[in-house]
């Protein structure tokens, strides 16, 4: 969310129930920072499952195959060798490097996927604008609702923050 | 010629003293410190253990008057799945006590019950402590100097020590977990702890050595180093295997303790994955290993069980074992679904046997599988047993400890699923 307003919350708990009641209210464009995973957020946020998963999944079969074609070009097709009287297509002997290319598929995909899941690289955000916001990353829990959100009305948002006793409400917007 | 008697002697000596100690140790280990609650559900696993065991029983011995080396390597096969089950949920058992692990709070009574079944297992060994020369070829005259280490007296009483560390570690976990029972604020006492690190390490080693004694000495001129790990990431990943199978049936009946949460199911499934790759890389180094070097002693061991259709079975499990298994467990809604994990469970338990199977059958018919009645008699006989056993310690417990104050985790609050400030469970 680039506008809209934000709570900060002392617990976890103070998290999850603001998220309850937002969604009890028919807020859906919901956004949480929290300095680790709070169990049950997802559900509040009305999150769906990541798809990235099929996706790396689609890279580690495709790390498989290019690491398996990648050997046999070279050992059955390109340029054949007898060693020790093995055969020249020796499964066995593919697999450890098969297995590593199916690894690096995965990985490649998992990061770069996620940083285009999460549009980064992203150098500047509004809620930076926000004094002691870092603490998200410590001991504080942060609520979102997004401007964009159908039923977002300034006043109300902010005074129904208040009565969860958030520790302070702060509005952020694109331009400053 | 005096050492063939000696061997004799011997022998019989290790077995009187290993049905003593099991037949105490049996007794010990049943004996429960709370009253007995009686479960419908777990009667009927009783009751049927109970008929599988005696029906396997007889034809088992009907099988040793008919065909003794067949009934007893057939008994071998069925044993040391039941065996290394018990000592994978022995070991499951120990690294959760380590760790803390918080959802394994709904699986810890059925574990604890299989892991405590070592008494039982030391008993069963003995039909296998008596045919010693005929299930091993070392046994009768072992060559040169193999000796040292493969001879009837020496064998007896390393099989003699494993059970007292397994009987020691298992027995002992389990009462000073049900003693403390949902009431104290630590789920796991520092005792436990410090056994759980001590008999890790223990357990490892006679688990090990136990797989190389009673599995690979079956071929006495070939030795593999990992063939130990081999045995327990079988072990370990059917245990796990029970476990999820086990799981729904005994919910069902109360006979878990707290009933697991879904998120519970999906950590028990991410182990279920986990152990698959474990198994099969275990499985493929020492397969990659000897195939590369070639050296024809190494070789000897794979030569029958790759071939013809020991080979088909050898494929059967390692598609069956890890690839299926792998990509179905990959799926979240598999492992998030308890009747799902528990179809998953049972598929790998028949995995299990037919990988031990592979291990010591060819053996005995290595020009290719060959089913025998007496296979699905021994199945029957430690299957049955096994079953009874376990079901009887978990039916002698109150699985839901009365005494469980609500607040208190893995108590009452627990049990009722309740999803939130749970936040930091690992």
């Amino acid at each position: 969310m680039k506008a809209g307003v934000l709570a900060e919350f002392a617990s976890a708990e103070g998290l999850l129930e603001a998220l309850a009641v937002l969604r009890r209210n028919g807020y859906r464009r919901l956004e949480s920072y929290t300095p680790y995973p709070v169990e049950g957020a997802d559900d509040r946020l009305g999150l769906g499952r990541s798809r990235l998963p099929w996706f790396i999944f689609g890279g580690g079969v495709l790390g498989a195959i290019l690491g398996y074609g990648i050997q046999w070009y070279a050992d059955v097709w390109d340029y054949p060798q007898s060693i020790g009287g093995r055969p020249v297509h020796a499964v066995a002997a593919f697999i450890p490097a098969t297995f590593e290319a199916t690894v690096l598929g995965a990985a490649l995909v998992a990061f770069f996927g996620l940083f285009v899941a999460l549009r980064l690289p992203e150098l500047w955000h509004p809620v930076f604008e926000i004094e002691g916001f870092e603490r998200a990353s410590v001991d504080r829990f942060w609520v979102g609702v997004d401007a964009r959100d159908r039923r977002f009305d300034d006043r109300k948002v902010t005074g129904l923050l208040e009565g969860l006793h958030a520790l302070r409400v702060v509005p952020i917007a694109e331009d400053v | 010629m005096t050492g063939s008697t000696r061997a004799g002697g011997g022998t019989r000596a290790g077995w009187l003293g290993l049905g003593a100690i099991g037949g105490l140790l049996l007794a010990l280990g049943a004996r429960s410190r709370r009253d007995a609650v009686a479960e419908p559900g777990g009667r009927t696993a009783l009751v049927v253990g109970v008929v599988l065991a005696v029906l396997g029983l007889l034809l088992f011995a009907l099988g040793l008057l008919l065909d003794a080396r067949q009934a007893l390597l057939s008994y071998l096969a069925a044993y040391a799945t039941g065996l290394s089950i018990m000592l994978g949920a022995l070991t499951l058992v120990m690294t959760c006590n380590i760790t803390g692990a918080r959802w394994f709070d709904a699986f810890r009574r059925p574990a604890e019950a299989i892991a405590a079944s070592a008494p039982l297992f030391a008993v069963l060994f003995l039909p296998l402590a008596f045919g010693l020369s005929r299930v091993y070829p070392w046994a009768p005259a072992a060559a040169g100097d193999r000796r040292v280490w493969l001879n009837a007296p020496f064998f007896l009483i390393r099989a003699a020590l494993y059970f007292i560390v397994w009987i020691a570690a298992g027995l002992l976990l389990r009462r000073w977990s049900l003693r403390r029972g949902a009431g104290a604020a630590e789920r796991v006492d520092g005792r436990s702890r410090a056994l759980s690190a001590g008999g890790l390490l223990a357990v490892a080693f006679t688990f090990s050595f136990a797989a190389f004694d009673w599995l690979m000495s079956l071929s006495p001129a070939w030795f593999s180093t990992i063939y130990g790990v081999y045995v327990f990431a079988g072990g370990f990943l059917a245990a796990l295997a029970v476990l999820a199978f086990l799981e729904p049936g005994a919910v069902r009946n109360r006979l878990s303790g707290p009933t697991p949460r879904v998120d519970d199911y999906q950590k028990l499934g991410n182990l279920l994955l986990t152990f698959t790759v474990f198994w099969a890389y275990i499985a493929f180094s020492q397969f990659l290993i000897i195939w590369i070097a070639d050296v024809p002693q190494e070789v000897a061991w794979y030569v029958p069980r790759v071939g013809g259709s020991w080979g088909g079975l050898a494929l059967v499990v390692l598609v069956g074992q890890f690839a299926l298994p792998f990509l179905v467990l990959l799926l979240r809604s598999v492992k998030r679904s308890p009747r799902r994990l528990a179809k998953v469970g049972a598929w790998l338990l028949v995995m299990h046997y037919l990988d031990i199977y592979w291990l010591v059958l060819p053996q005995l018919h290595p020009g290719g599988v060959h089913p025998h009645w007496l296979d699905l008699a021994a199945l029957c006989a430690i299957g049955g047993c096994t079953t009874a056993y376990v079901a009887w310690l978990l039916g002698r417990v109150a699985l839901v400890p009365t005494g469980a104050s609500p607040g208190v985790p893995g108590g009452a609050e627990h049990a009722l699923g309740a999803p939130v400030a749970r936040s930091h469970r690992r």
